[in-house]
């Protein structure tokens, strides 16, 4: 809001510089936007309606500098002739509109505002228009209270009625825009027709024109709820909506109709008709306090002196009982939308009185009793994980947590199992993600566009699904092209599959889970067999592998696109705490090496576990050194270690076992040994 | 005989000065060669009288010997000196082999620092839904439905009629519902708003959430807490102020802002000016969200709140563009 100086200083004398003002006025709750020697311009708090005025700013300047508010006169003549001939007023609904009071003045001469009104109103950013639409508008600024001027020989069967809107009805505003009402907004009509959209803007068939010669003019209180909605549902925020929805002050409604009304006679020649329309269902009464000395000290960690509190609150318009350590303070009308409890004085003492004389202290919370141990824990894993994913290559991304219907249908994503946003930004973000691989996709996409071929990208992140566990975290990555530096040895066949694998059996070291099974996937989403589910005791964590083809050509990769993705939570339920083996071995290792072609479909967990089955307590460990693939023929190396716990194992004791171990290989997978 | 001792002399020293094959040329030439001082000698030896000849001979031919071994031992010292530096080349400037690292996420790093300085002033940790119920997002904190100041944050609803968090707020309800004063928590999140993605807005950011409660906590309190964070934060000498500010949850509520650390609060486009930084909201809590949780506010008090992570980031880093942290080009990952 922009509050030209000379007309702030008409209701307060100041000699502090601009400078000086605004700053004060800044740390005082009061943002100032702008200021030159003639105009400020301010930003107000949402709770502070009383603000969007003149008198309200001129009020904060009298608290923060401590100088008298100046209160004006109003002289208004009225004649002899008696309102109630000329219109009455009907409010159907009390709880919508608790006041509203109304004026008519005659024979008006509707022409140009004087220059001084024209510059008053130019410097706050309002187009002059009439004498009497300028007038309604200056009061608006003046008093916060948004004023509306109808045409009475406009207004069918001298009445005005404040009610509801039936559904779908139409109405022409000002604007001279159609709009279209709910029966949730509030109207003001005559006998016949719709005049107004309460507390929004005029309707054009009772607007003043030249030819205008009757005046009706209105001041109400509006519900704030109510005009919140309506201007909401019609994307119409005007200046009389933008205070209405901050509440406005319920004993203003009556100056500024007088002043409204004492200007436009005097300055377009009209004839105030004698008293007022004033409907409301109760008197207004203004609520007392009690504000304790103590409680102030207790929320502030300072005392303020007692002198200091009654001249802040009284400059600011309360007027303050004293006792010996309470006072009674009454609140003024205009601040009875935000000050209903001890602690709202406290503050207005608090902002008055300045933050910068409130200590500095440190109250260090013993927390032995809290136990936060699962989200430290949380913490420190996932941040564990995030340097292993650094470590390994991938930069940490940031996606979304929203997905769109064509992204998942690209990424074979059923889009009945997402939790759909009932009112969604944009088409590409209408239900929450069920995988964090759609946003990785998208992010190597955008990479991949700009001529970034080597991309590997993982995020930690919730995920969301309508049954069972409505979020949980998990942990993905994707990689396309290569993480490594220097000179890449070409073809090494399904390298960045084992990469991959690699990195996800790191991932569950960080847990110190070791029982890991994989198995082949059939997931629409991984290449024909290239991919594998990760199972833990029985319960599927995860999966990698391939991304499919077909996917993989809607964000027109070119090198094959390698994905995996694991429930972080899960990995948290069934970490284990590492245990610490101290007893190393004392006796000397054995190793002997084996290599064999196997058969097709005998896989390598096959091989290890019969070596263990077969060797028993004395295999400590089998190592796969080799793995070789020709003519049609695979074949793999082994080191098997042999220890014993009790001895150093002779060579008979060691040869013993492994032949039992190779014969076993043979008979039970068909291997063949090489020689 | 002065010959001799004057010649031995010389070489010597001059051996020490040979530096390269041709400075070895000219001490050997000088010395050692057919016309050399050497030669000079024994050519003179026939014209000595025949009892002297064997006494000068004898000298000579020490003298000799020494010279030639010294010479020698040089020129094997400059040798292998050489050898060295003419060792078989190899390049190292070839690139490293194995994993390039890769990096976390600025806003990450931003949330960890915001947390662990939090952590070491024995604050708790807390974590909350990102999906929430209106109560906890609104209701509970004093924002009741309706209400206009609800426009505050612009919210994304579930069809099942719950919503996207639109700040970590509701953590101090959950957290308050299962603990007793007095404690000191801190909350990081994702938070929702429905706000069209452009330079300053995403849909999207994170958000940590600080909350301090117990009988005697005072609002210097939370003047003195988040100046010793803002100080580690972003350095000791910046100044810090504390100005009053709106927040349905909190009375009196302060914005918290640091000297511009971009124009060191001389003004400048990222202060708009100012010469400050909005870094944080923050608040006494309201009586009214103690009494959501059944606290005795007359006994409690407390304060929180709350920042923006990636704002914070992009001030320390200079960032224009608020999407950058959501597009995740990973030229711009990899510098952090």
């Amino acid at each position: 809001m922009k509050l030209p100086i000379d007309w702030l200083k008409e209701f307060v004398d100041f000699d502090e510089p601009i400078k000086k003002v605004s700053d004060s006025l800044l740390m005082s709750g009061t943002e100032v936007v702008s200021f030159d020697d003639k105009v400020i311009e301010v930003d107000i708090l949402p709770n502070r309606g009383d603000c969007l005025s003149v008198r309200g700013i001129a009020r904060e300047i009298s608290a923060i500098l401590d100088k008298k508010f100046k209160e004006q006169k109003i002289n208004l003549v009225e004649v002899d002739e008696e309102i109630s001939g000329s219109v009455s007023v009907e409010v159907q609904d009390f709880g919508l509109c608790p006041r509203y009071m109304a004026r008519v003045i005659k024979d008006v001469k509707i022409g140009e505002s004087p220059s001084w009104l024209q510059q008053r109103l130019l410097s706050s950013g309002i187009r002059p228009i009439n004498n009497v639409v300028d007038i309604t508008n200056y009061c608006m600024l003046e008093f916060g209270q948004p004023l509306h001027a109808f045409d009475l020989d406009l207004i069918d069967g001298k009445k005005i009625i404040v009610s509801k809107a039936k559904n779908g009805e139409k109405v022409v505003t000002l604007d001279g825009i159609e709009r279209i009402l709910s029966n949730e907004d509030l109207i003001i009509s005559d006998a016949k027709k719709t005049v107004a959209i309460a507390g929004v803007m005029g309707c054009l068939n009772s607007e003043i024109n030249p030819s205008t010669k009757n005046i009706l003019i209105e001041s109400a209180f509006f519900s704030p709820v109510s005009i919140n909605k309506t201007s909401k549902n019609l994307k119409l925020r005007t200046e009389a909506s933008i205070r209405f929805e901050r509440g406005v002050d319920f004993e203003a409604v009556k100056t500024a109709l007088d002043k409204a009304s004492s200007l436009i006679s005097q300055l377009s020649g009209g004839k105030c008709l004698k008293g007022s329309i004033d409907v409301k269902k109760t008197d207004f009464k203004r609520g007392k306090i009690i504000l304790r000395i103590d409680r102030i000290k207790k929320i502030l960690g300072i005392e303020v002196p007692k002198l200091k509190i009654v001249k802040i609150l009284e400059n600011l318009g309360f007027s303050v009982k004293s006792n010996s350590d309470k006072f009674e303070v009454e609140v003024p009308s205009w601040r009875s939308g935000d000050i209903e409890r001890e602690i709202d004085v406290i503050e207005e003492i608090a902002r008055v009185n300045g933050y910068d004389v409130l200590n500095d202290t440190f109250t260090f919370i013993k927390s032995e009793d809290l136990d936060d141990k699962d989200s430290i824990n949380r913490l420190k894993k996932e941040r564990q994980l995030r340097h292993l994913m650094a470590c390994c290559g991938f930069y940490e991304a940031k996606t979304f947590s929203m997905v769109g219907s064509s992204l998942m249908a690209k990424g074979h994503i059923d889009e009945n199992s997402a939790i759909k946003i009932s009112n969604p930004l944009i088409e590409e973000m209408t239900h929450l993600r069920t995988t964090l691989i759609l946003g990785l996709l998208e992010s190597a996409k955008y990479n991949f566009d700009r001529g970034i071929n080597d991309i590997a990208i993982f995020e930690i992140g919730k995920v969301f699904t309508k049954s069972g566990a409505k979020e949980k975290n998990v942990i993905a990555g994707l990689l396309h092209g290569s993480v490594q530096r220097g000179i890449i040895e070409k073809d090494k066949i399904n390298e960045d599959f084992y990469f991959i694998k690699g990195i996800i059996e790191n991932i569950f070291s960080i847990f110190s889970i070791c029982c890991v099974d994989f198995y082949q996937s059939s997931d629409s989403k991984i290449e024909n067999g290239l991919g594998a589910e990760i199972f833990l005791s029985g319960e599927k964590v995860g999966f990698f592998g391939m991304v499919n083809k077909e996917i993989s050509s809607h964000f027109d990769f070119i090198k094959p696109v390698y994905i995996f993705e694991i429930d972080f939570d899960k990995l948290l339920d069934l970490s284990t705490s590492k245990e610490i083996n101290t007893d190393l071995p004392k006796y000397p290792a054995v190793k002997r090496d084996v290599a064999m072609f196997i058969p097709f479909g005998v896989s390598h967990r096959e091989i290890t576990e019969t070596i263990f089955s077969e060797g028993g307590a004395l295999v400590e460990d089998v190592l796969l050194f080799d793995r070789y693939e020709g003519k049609g023929k695979t074949s793999l190396a082994y080191t098997i270690t042999y220890r014993s716990k009790e001895k150093t194992l002779t060579d008979e004791e060691v040869n013993f076992v492994h032949e039992k171990v190779l014969s076993a290989l043979q008979n039970n997978l068909n291997v063949e040994i090489r020689k | 005989m002065e010959d001799i001792k004057k010649i031995e002399q010389d070489a010597l020293n001059e051996i020490n000065l040979i530096k390269d094959t041709k400075s070895a040329e000219v001490f050997k030439n000088k010395y050692l060669g057919r016309k050399g001082l050497i030669a000079s000698l024994f050519s003179g030896l026939a014209k000595l009288p025949q009892e002297e000849k064997k006494s000068f001979g004898y000298q000579v031919n020490q003298l000799k010997n020494l010279i030639e071994k010294s010479f020698k031992d040089k020129i094997g010292s400059l040798e292998s000196s050489s050898s060295k530096n003419a060792q078989k080349f190899f390049d190292v400037t070839i690139p490293g082999k194995g994993i390039r690292i890769g990096t976390t996420h600025i806003i990450s790093q931003v949330m960890d620092e915001f947390i662990d300085i939090f952590l070491s002033m024995g604050f708790v940790l807390a974590e909350g839904p990102e999906i929430e119920t209106d109560y906890y997002n609104f209701e509970a904190l004093n924002i009741p439905s309706h209400h206009p100041s609800k426009d505050m944050w612009s919210t994304f609803y579930l069809e099942d009629g719950k919503l996207l968090r639109t700040h970590t707020s509701p953590v101090q309800i959950r957290f308050m519902e299962k603990n007793k004063p007095p404690f000191a928590v801190i909350a990081p999140g994702k938070v929702f708003r429905k706000d069209a993605p452009d330079i300053t807005h995403l849909p999207v950011f994170h958000q940590v959430e600080g909350l301090v409660v117990g009988e005697d906590i005072t609002m210097s309190d939370l003047k003195g807490t988040l100046t010793i964070f803002l100080k580690k934060m972003f350095g000791k000498k910046r100044k810090v102020r504390f100005r009053p500010s709106y927040f349905p949850f909190t009375e009196p509520s302060a914005e918290v802002d640091v000297e511009c650390f971009i124009c060191n609060g001389k003004g400048c486009r990222s202060c708009k000016n100012t010469g400050w930084l909005e870094i944080l909201g923050s608040g006494m809590v309201d009586p009214n969200v103690f009494s959501a949780v059944g606290y005795d506010a007359e006994k409690i008090t407390g304060f929180a709140f709350g920042a923006g992570i990636e704002r914070i980031a992009m001030l320390k880093y200079g960032i224009s563009d608020i999407r950058m942290f959501f597009e995740n080009d990973i030229r711009f990952l990899r510098q952090f």
